[in-house]
């Protein structure tokens, strides 16, 4: 004879099968939240951040730091003069069609000499 | 002048808002997770084989549930939630152990059933469930005990809906199966 088991039958059959959450378990658990709220850091435990003015304290951080690093920039920008060349001697071949120009750079390092 | 008085007429009304935050959530929770702690508890005792180590998973559950509350969407359903959440402790305990001794027989379990038709389906279907891999026993008894459809099984594990049924299928067949030998006997 085959048996004709369906999904409710097992549905029932695994359902009437219960336990009972231990006790020990439960007070346990209680005893861990517990824990858990004393242990807490103080700072962080008194700390709403569902105020606007906490949620959005990194944006304004952010936004401030922006507005300094523009006002006050780290790195000066260059003196253009400074780096500007300088033409020393400029003179032309004109019969050539050339035109020489000697330039100075302010950068200019003679290595060679160094050597 | 007027600054600090400002500075603690806030720090006062954040306090007040803390405190009502922190009894709400607690209450909330209570509400939600109370009615569902049994049926939880059972589903961890049975994917976990009858161990002592589900009241260890049961534990590590309520606290990581109450430690996540506050990010649960409150429009969505509590329930695939938490048994989510209990489903991932289970694969993390089993990751942790390669074998589950269990700690009741399925025998002594069944002795309180006088019917025995009764006695020797659910004897039946626990021997086959003991028998499934871990993440097999959890499909089943999400499915067969707690009553979650095959989609919501498929979102809560990451399983293939088409993979649960062939587990269901197959859980069923060996349960049939078992039962025809057991009947022929």
């Amino acid at each position: 004879m085959k048996n004709r088991i369906n999904d409710n039958d097992i549905k029932l059959g695994v359902k009437s099968l219960n336990f009972d959450i231990p006790s020990d378990v439960v007070s346990k658990v209680n005893n861990l939240i517990v824990e858990r709220e004393q242990t807490r850091n103080y700072f962080w435990k008194h700390i709403n951040f569902a105020n606007p003015f906490i949620k959005w304290a990194p944006a304004y951080l952010t936004l401030f730091l922006v507005l300094i690093m523009g006002t006050f920039p780290l790195k000066k920008d260059p003196d253009l003069s400074k780096l500007t060349t300088e033409i020393k001697i400029e003179y032309e071949l004109k019969d050539k069609n050339i035109k020489i120009l000697w330039v100075k750079k302010q950068n200019f390092l003679l290595r060679r000499l160094k050597k | 002048m007027a600054l600090p008085s400002l500075i603690f007429s806030r720090r006062e009304k954040r306090e007040i808002s803390i405190e009502k935050t922190d009894v709400e959530i607690k209450e909330t929770f209570n509400e939600l997770f109370i009615p569902l702690s049994r049926n939880l508890y059972n589903f961890i005792f049975k994917s976990t084989n009858f161990s002592e180590d589900a009241n260890d998973v049961f534990q590590e559950t309520v606290m990581r549930a109450l430690k996540y509350f506050k990010k649960f969407d409150r429009t969505k359903s509590f329930k695939p939630w938490i048994f989510t959440i209990a489903n991932n402790e289970i694969k993390r305990h089993f990751k942790n152990k390669s074998f589950l001794y269990s700690d009741k027989n399925v025998d002594a379990l069944c002795e309180k059933f006088h019917d025995e038709a009764e006695r020797k389906l659910v004897k039946a279907i626990y021997i086959v469930a003991e028998n499934l891999k871990p993440r097999d026993r959890q499909v089943f008894f999400l499915f067969y005990d707690n009553g979650f459809s095959i989609t919501e099984i498929s979102v809560m594990t990451g399983i293939k809906t088409g993979y649960i049924k062939v587990i269901l299928s197959n859980a069923r067949k060996a349960v049939r199966k078992l039962l025809e030998v057991r009947n022929e006997k």
